[in-house]
């Protein structure tokens, strides 16, 4: 190839080779790396760095078809535990291509940015018409590290040090919400429960520390998830949160927002803070990222001084009343007041929420219901099937929503996911314990054929 | 006069405030099982009136509200410290391709095998980008990244029981993610003035040089866009006293491909891949901020990092023991970081070179026409061209005619350019940072220093009209200061009349 | 040039009265006939002093004999008394000296004195620039001197840029109380010049989270156990110990030991008896004065034992963003040249500000 045909990057330079002759010269330079002139030069390469590249586009196309196909997407998956595949519709996909919403960045400017703060205030709006909540911050890199934010603030508001964490939880989550504290000298208490949370020892804990000085006490906030990351829906949930309210703790919940769509409000049972991930509303699981973390709370002026992420609210325009929207509390961030911010985050996922906003618009109250009532479908009925064959245990907790725990018995996980995916199967998620066991989610991309066609294999693999 | 752009102007009600009962835009699948039921005590309870509209009504307002927004494409956004470079289209065409959208990230490493290959790749492409010898892609923005660098200093000196070390330094200039992100690992942090000329004040960095200090944290170019010609030396005082160097990589666009960060004497780097490898702003996100370590830091590196053994990648989580842990449920934003390979394999080490180059030569370009404006002053940097960015201040526009810098950004939007970064770097009174990428076309920028040209002679002929603008955007100015007293943050608190 | 130069004999007596002004000049006359050497002649020698090089020719039109205070510096400076002081002089008698400088179309205006002289002056000569030399006990008002030291560049460099602006007199008794009204304000024209201070604006931190966070960081580090401190006086000081559940005088300066409060408004004839390990000081809001206004009490003997290592400066962080510099003003060139340097400033619960103090 000649050295000119390589220069696939021109693309990308708003000037071609001659009018950079022509502007150097204009401002009185020879060449571009006059430019550099003050910067010591030893510091500078001589040659380009050697990396790969410069590539076409239709070699990238291609390369990266093969590199993509080298992933098995199209294994029946029951992996979710936090994320979940979900079908993604084509209208949703087709508008989150507009140059003009994914070429922008934060809303500085509101004059000229009125869509992207609608669509924000939007997804704020509809995410608190499902969770109850009436502040939504748009918005936090994924679940876990909402979780380490809501710890951080939880512990913020209390002036305490500890943050009751009610096991099961998924290990990543944990490992960020530890990352997010315990190097800044906060602590994080795990309470182990049987699939659910083990509201008993939780009270206990509490009501041990209540007893100590106030300028003593240690337990700033309680975190549970909803269903628990074994699946399960607790009981009494009202009751237990009344009674950590009594003792002046705060309680954030982690919840799965499609769910929602039948299930009771964190707002309903009086949760303080509402965590969950966004990325289930509309985005593809993507290898993990991007996510939306979302953080939701009821209005309260002083906590919503603590609260991290950007948020968007409506006003109108001065001197008229047509409405408008702007990003507002902004000294909470730490590019205006610094030494008071809340959070360092500054870039987030707007652009996941804006995706999450549209598609709660597209699903509207009944296709959200359906969408969560067919989840509990496919998994109650998958549940049974599994318990149908010899050796396994199906559901190990209940009551469940959307997932559960399945006992595979003896088979080890090795062996199970060696079977499973030879047979185009990614059989869920492996849990710690002393036997074969793990979480399987379902999907709307799961039919009823897809559900018997697994039970066939795992029937086939038990029997091994 | 400068031919001036008018916005859209759709009166576009709020979504929940559209459509009609029964109307659906996505039905999802059904599937053909029995029904079950849920435990009475958790079925909700409370109304649901989430919008409901059909998939055409839906689209047009998505529509219409995306022609009320100035992005990359629609036209010039020279928006300091952010980078605001052109997003290649066959980087998103790619970033869906099944395979990577549809993966989950904990399936077995057999079946990612495509996913660990971009990490794997992207990875070494940046270590020999920045001449570090590790990295970790899981942080997912900027100010994360930040955090993952400042917990690894931590570790570092905790690992060899030098616990004394509490206190970071970072100069005034720094932006606000720096001091919030030592704070968030537990560091105190102490701000040090710049000189004159607006690089590290040398005798103020020797001040407060002890055995407490854990480490420097820098940006360089820093935020004047000015590259700091004594950083060499910075890097060994801060070393001589037992500190680490941590670079922000905001500014990489003006060395990337010319300098590697490490040569500098920096131990730790965060990079911006939404930024210099443009990955798109997305409204505000989502970004990437993988971090960049030397070797005697890479066993604090969150874990897993993608390896290769023989033809086969794996998840390495050999370190699990010494890291600080992770700050990602799952490893970061692929989706950016896959978009992010793509462009630097688009454009290869000359590529990269290019681009950092004109990137400098159109900032330059447009700096040499910026300081000719009457009204606007360039503070710093007088004998030294600026990198890929420069700081202009309008205190002499302000103290003359009354327009202030928030006012010449609001003049701006009506000729379709969006404005430039307003007040920050804090050190600059009435500061403009302006940074117009090696995306922009010479047109592009001579439009950007007409539009400075005719706003600043505006201010002095009709400093109201300026003080009224923007007039042709899609809104006027807006009530904020109502707004912050009474935040009305979702539709749910209208409702409640919470503020009645 | 024509200057004219007058001095309020009994400026800065209110230090000695225990209040924080001199209004109640009865008592201040009372205080200087029983053996008090008014404290302005020393600012005024040195302030005189150092025009030994001055490099232009000025007339001045003073109130008192110049070269009597500059014989301790061996020079001499032509002059004229047009107005004398009477003994007891109260503010009328500035008020018949400054009519007579406008008479004389003097070009500037140099007063000793406190806020309560800026006023008489500028209500007086309106339309005359002035410039004062801080003397007094309050001095928040603009056109005062950073420190009596730049009086050679200003005079070196006249004729400076001048703008009008309001000057304020508080209201002694509210002060003492903790609130800042002012009593009247009066128009002057000043010099705009970075070498004399603006005027003090307050800093009501709306938000009182900020207090409560230098609060929580005192704690934490322990910052008040063992040791022995004085507190500056100020209202930043006044709101984070409130916060730290410990009473705090406004305008006073407080003595702490071990985390307890010893003895509150110290007298200054007390202090060196005392065994002082720290100082915490906050600066006086756009002006920038660690030691030399509102905490006049601490003398320059006390400030060289302590030292700036032992100096803490706590500000606001909208007070701290407005300061580019911090002085030390303490009446003792020698003193004040052993604070120079850079000071760490703690604004919050995790940040300090490194400034430079002049
Ligand atoms: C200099 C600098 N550092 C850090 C950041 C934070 O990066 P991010 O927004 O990706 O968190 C920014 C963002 O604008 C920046 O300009």
């Amino acid at each position: 190839m000649s050295p000119n045909s390589k220069n696939y990057f021109q693309s990308y330079l708003g000037i071609g080779p001659e009018e950079e002759a022509e502007m150097l010269n204009s401002i009185g330079y020879n060449s571009t790396i006059d430019l550099f002139s003050d910067v010591p030069q030893n510091l500078i390469e001589r040659t380009p760095i050697n990396i790969d590249g410069p590539y076409s586009e239709f070699e990238l196309n291609s390369i990266f078809k093969k590199i993509s196909q080298k992933n098995f997407n199209d294994h029946l998956s029951f992996l979710g535990g936090g994320v979940r595949d979900l079908y993604i519709p084509a209208f949703l996909e087709e508008l989150m291509r507009r140059g003009e919403i994914y070429t922008a960045y934060t809303s500085y400017q509101p004059e000229i940015a009125q869509g992207m703060l609608q669509l924000i205030y939007e997804y704020e709006s509809q995410v608190a018409e499902l969770t109850g909540m009436d502040v939504i911050s748009a918005s936090l890199y994924d679940w876990a590290t909402a979780l380490g934010e809501s710890a951080r603030m939880m512990m913020r508001i209390m002036k305490r040090r500890s943050i009751l964490v009610a096991n099961p939880i998924s290990p990543e989550r944990l490992e960020v919400l530890r990352t997010y504290t315990e190097h800044s000298g906060f602590n994080i208490v795990l309470v182990d429960g049987e699939g659910t949370i083990n509201q008993n020892d939780i009270l206990i804990i509490i009501e041990e520390d209540s007893r100590k000085d106030k300028k003593e006490r240690e337990i700033a906030g309680v975190y549970f998830e909803i269903p628990t990351f074994h699946g399960v829906l607790p009981s009494q949930v009202d009751e237990f949160i009344d009674e950590i309210h009594k003792y002046d703790v705060l309680v954030t919940v982690g919840i799965d927002l499609i769910s929602l769509g039948i299930l009771r409000t964190p707002a309903e049972y009086n949760a303080d803070f509402m965590i969950g991930e966004g990325q289930i509303l509309g985005s593809g699981v993507s290898n993990g990222g991007p996510l939306l973390g979302i953080l939701g709370t009821k209005y309260n002026r002083k906590w919503i001084q603590n609260f991290p992420g950007r948020l968007v609210g409506k006003t109108t325009e001065l001197g008229s009343d047509l409405p408008g929207y702007c990003i507002t509390l902004s000294t909470r961030e730490q590019h205006i007041r610094r030494e008071k911010a809340t959070s360092n985050i500054c870039s987030n996922q707007t652009l996941m929420a804006v995706n999450a906003g549209i598609f709660l618009a597209g699903l509207g109250p009944k296709g959200i219901r359906d969408l969560a009532s067919g989840l509990v479908d496919r998994a109650h009925y998958l549940a049974k099937e599994l318990n149908k064959l010899e050796g396994i245990r199906s559901p190990v907790f209940e009551p469940f929503l959307f997932d559960f725990v399945v006992d595979f018995g003896s088979i080890s996980h090795e062996k199970l996911e060696e079977q499973c995916i030879s047979q185009g199967i990614l059989p869920g998620l492996k849990i710690e314990g002393t036997s074969c066991l793990r979480l399987i989610s379902v999907s709307d991309k799961h039919r009823k054929e897809e559900l018997d066609y697994f039970v066939n294999v795992i029937s086939e693999v038990s029997k091994l | 006069m400068i031919h001036k752009r008018t916005q859209a102007k759709w009166e576009e009600p709020l979504i929940l405030n559209k459509g009609g009962a029964g109307r659906r835009a996505y039905i999802p699948e059904s599937v053909n099982l029995p029904k079950e039921t849920i435990p009475d005590e958790w079925i909700r309870k409370s109304p649901l009136e989430l919008p409901q509209v059909s998939e055409l009504e839906l689209v047009r307002h998505v529509v219409r509200l995306s022609q009320m927004i100035h992005g990359v494409d629609v036209g010039p956004y020279p928006l300091g410290s952010c980078t605001m470079k052109y997003n290649p289209k066959i980087n998103e065409r790619i970033a869906r391709f099944p395979g990577f959208a549809d993966m989950h990230p904990q399936a077995p490493e057999q079946s990612i095998q495509g996913t660990l290959e971009v990490f794997f790749w992207l990875q070494e492409t940046l270590k020999k980008l920045t001449g570090f010898d590790a990295v970790t892609i899981q942080p997912p923005g900027g100010a994360s990244g930040e955090f993952t660098g400042v917990l690894v200093i931590k570790a570092y000196h905790e690992a060899r029981n030098d616990t004394k070390r509490d206190t970071i330094i970072i100069p005034d200039s720094a932006h606000g993610t720096n001091p919030a992100s030592a704070a968030m690992a537990g560091f105190k942090v102490i701000e040090i003035p710049s000189t004159e000329d607006g690089y590290v004040d040398l005798e103020a960095l020797k001040s407060v040089l002890t055995e407490n200090i854990a480490g420097f944290m820098i940006t360089n170019p820093n935020t004047l866009g000015l590259f700091e010609p004594n950083i060499q030396e910075i890097c060994k005082m801060v070393h001589d006293v037992g500190g680490l160097n941590y670079l922000d990589g905001a500014n990489f666009n003006g060395i990337v491909g010319v300098i590697k960060p490490a040569k500098m004497g920096f131990d730790v780097m965060h990079m911006n891949l939404h930024k210099t490898f443009t990955g798109p702003h997305g409204g505000g996100g989502p970004g990437s901020g993988p971090v960049a370590v030397s070797e005697k830091l890479r066993k604090y590196l969150p874990v897993p990092i993608a390896a290769k053994k023989d033809q086969t990648f794996y998840w390495d989580f050999s370190n699990k023991k010494t890291s600080i842990g992770k700050v990602h449920g799952y490893n970061g934003n692929f989706g950016i970081a896959l978009r992010a390979l793509l462009y630097i394999l688009r454009n290869g080490g000359p590529g990269l070179r290019k681009t950092c180059e004109t990137a400098v030569l159109n900032a330059n370009y447009l700096l040499h026409h910026v300081r000719q404006i009457n009204g606007l002053t360039i503070p710093k940097g007088k004998n030294v061209p600026c990198k890929h960015e420069f700081v202009a201040s309008a205190s002499k526009l302000l103290k003359e005619t009354g327009v202030s810098t928030n006012d010449i950004a609001k003049a701006m939007l009506d000729y379709g350019v969006h404005s430039p970064t307003v007040y920050f770097p804090l050190i600059i009174k009435e500061a403009l940072m302006i940074e117009p990428t090696e995306s922009e076309s010479k047109q592009s920028l001579d439009l950007i220093a007409d539009v400075f040209k005719e706003i600043t002679k505006l201010a002095y002929s009709d400093p109201d009209s300026v003080k009224n603008s923007p007039h042709l955007t899609s809104t006027g100015r807006l009530d904020e200061v109502t707004l912050a007293k009474k935040p009305v943050l979702s539709q749910l608190i209208e409702k409640k009349d919470i503020f009645s | 040039m024509k200057v004219g130069l007058i001095c309020n004999p009994i400026a800065g007596v209110g230090i000695f009265l225990g209040t924080k002004g001199t209004d109640n000049v009865q008592l201040a006359w009372e205080k200087i006939s029983e053996g008090l050497d008014p404290p302005v002649y020393k600012i005024i020698n040195r302030t005189l002093c150092q025009l030994k090089s001055l490099k232009r020719p000025i007339q001045f039109f003073t109130t008192f004999n110049i070269n009597k205070v500059l014989q301790s510096c061996n020079f001499s400076l032509p002059f004229e008394v047009c107005y004398s002081m009477p003994n007891h002089s109260t503010s009328q008698n500035t008020i018949e000296a400054v009519q007579i400088f406008v008479e004389k179309k003097v070009d500037l205006i140099i007063f000793f004195g406190g806020d309560g002289t800026a006023s008489d002056v500028a209500k007086t000569a309106p339309y005359i620039p002035i410039i004062g030399i801080p003397s007094g006990v309050k001095i928040f008002s603009a056109g005062f001197l950073h420190t009596p030291d730049d009086l050679l560049q200003i005079l070196q460099n006249w004729p400076l840029p001048v703008k009008k602006e309001l000057l304020v007199d508080l209201d002694e008794k509210l002060y003492e109380k903790g609130k800042i009204v002012p009593k009247y304000t009066v128009e002057a024209t000043l010099p705009v010049n970075p070498r004399i201070q603006l005027g003090k604006i307050s800093y009501g931190e709306s938000d009182e989270l900020v207090y409560e966070r230098i609060a929580e960081r005192i704690n934490e580090d322990k910052m008040l156990s063992n040791k022995s401190i004085l507190v500056g006086a100020g209202s930043t000081f006044y709101k984070i110990f409130e916060f730290l559940n410990l009473e705090k005088t406004l305008l006073g300066i407080d003595y702490y030991v071990n985390g307890e409060l010893r003895i509150k408004d110290l007298d200054p004839s007390k202090f060196d008896n005392l065994e002082i390990d720290e100082l915490w000081v906050t600066p006086i809001g756009r002006q920038g004065h660690l030691i030399g206004r509102g905490n006049r009490q601490i003398s320059p003997e006390i400030l060289k034992k302590i030292g700036l290592k032992n100096l803490k400066v706590f500000s606001t962080p909208e007070k701290s963003k407005d300061l580019e510099k911090l002085y030390i003003d303490t009446q003792d060139s020698e003193v004040d040249l052993l604070f120079k340097g850079f000071v760490q400033v703690i604004i919050g619960y995790y940040e300090s500000v490194l400034k430079k103090v002049e």
